[in-house]
């Protein structure tokens, strides 16, 4: 796992245990690996990983049961708002990057609609699973 | 917050030449911290002499409140450079050594070390141990200590990635949640994920010392820190009256 060293690792963990829980890699209700586990797999020292856990036990998104460990939520609405949340970070990133060249919101709905046909046509050819990796 | 690591004013002069100067840092429990600088710049000489090893240092240092030399030392579990065993020394030779002078030396935990980090049977001799070899095992005896302070002088000075990348999880994984980590070193991205915090150490001096996520949070790199320090330079008191 590789993070980038300019945003705060703790942030690019949560993010990626939210993806990882809404790509169904892990399940709602199941149990986290063991924070030195975590962090094992993560290259990072368990101070990162406990406060990475610690935001997403805030949140409701992990749940925290004393000597057993960290579970995900069985909510299905945490699950989807985190899934709104995602979706709206990229669509963010996304679109200030076209921004960024100046293309139009009209050319950018016309390429992404381009975009989605073309990628049907093609998805026999690929390997939709996702690779889970916790 | 209780300080593992306080030391006030810490000044140290080897034949009239300033190695460190007033230097204070504090360091509270379960910490990992990166001790950074040039080299020459006296990381050593701050870690021999918070081990207690580099005698005459000036000021206050304090390990858990304990201030004297034989309590610190007890406390403290420092990578020995093994320079002290000759080359024909064999390795269950030095570890016998260790589990003698040290009381907390734990042989358990050095085989799991041993064995984690796998640099083959202890009947060789220190001469035989490649570079790497050599690390890994001074790095074993250093964790197998319970201590309360682990200071490791440039553990990966000079060593193959795929070794690092072992030590690196020899560290997360044996590393007790309470324990402090000093990590000294001048090349810093491949270590930057262990870290939660950086202190900078330039001309004797402690310049900087700040939290990883903090310098992060401000969409800056640790490297971007440290070099950021080193090279525009913050100008030092003696600098300063200089230019007045």
């Amino acid at each position: 796992m590789k993070f980038t060293d300019d945003v705060p690792i703790y942030r690019q963990i949560e993010q990626y245990i939210a993806g990882e829980i809404i790509s169904g890699c892990i399940q709602p209700g199941q149990q986290l690996p063991s924070v030195r586990q975590l962090a094992l797999q993560f290259s990072v020292n368990t101070n990162t990983v406990q406060r990475a856990l610690r935001e997403m036990i805030i949140e409701n998104i992990l749940e925290s049961r004393r000597g057993r460990g960290n579970f995900v939520t069985t909510d299905q609405d945490i699950i989807e708002k985190q899934r709104q949340k995602l979706i709206y970070q990229s669509l963010v990133a996304m679109y200030s990057q076209l921004h960024a060249l100046n293309i139009s919101d009209a050319k950018i709905k016309e390429c992404l609609d381009d975009f989605l046909i073309k990628r049907r046509s093609e998805n026999g050819k690929h390997d939709r699973t996702k690779k889970c990796l916790l | 917050m209780e300080n593992t690591i306080e030391l006030k004013n810490v000044s140290y002069k080897r034949n009239q030449r300033v190695i460190l100067e007033n230097i204070n840092l504090a360091v509270q429990k379960g910490t990992t911290i990166g001790l950074l600088g040039e080299n020459g710049a006296g990381k050593t000489t701050l870690m021999r002499s918070i081990a207690g090893i580099a005698k005459g240092a000036r000021g206050t240092i304090k390990i858990k409140n304990e201030a004297g030399i034989v309590e610190r030392k007890a406390l403290v579990s420092y990578t020995d450079s093994l320079d002290g065993f000759s080359r024909g020394t064999k390795i269950a030779d030095i570890v016998e050594f260790y589990s003698l002078v040290y009381t907390d030396f734990s042989n358990d935990k050095y085989r799991e070390l041993s064995d984690f980090l796998d640099f083959g049977s202890d009947q060789q001799k220190l001469g035989e141990l490649s570079k790497g070899m050599k690390e890994k095992l001074v790095i074993s005896l250093t964790l197998a200590r319970r201590a309360s302070v682990y200071l490791l002088d440039e553990p990966f000075e000079g060593i193959d990635s795929m070794t690092r990348k072992k030590i690196v999880n020899s560290l997360i994984q044996w590393k007790s949640s309470e324990a402090v980590m000093v990590i000294s070193d001048h090349y810093i991205t491949e270590i930057a994920g262990l870290l939660d915090e950086v202190a900078i150490i330039k001309d004797d001096k402690l310049i900087a010392q700040e939290k990883a996520e903090k310098i992060r949070e401000q969409g800056k790199s640790i490297e971007d820190f440290y070099e950021g320090l080193y090279e525009k330079g913050v100008q030092t008191d003696d600098e300063l009256s200089k230019n007045e």
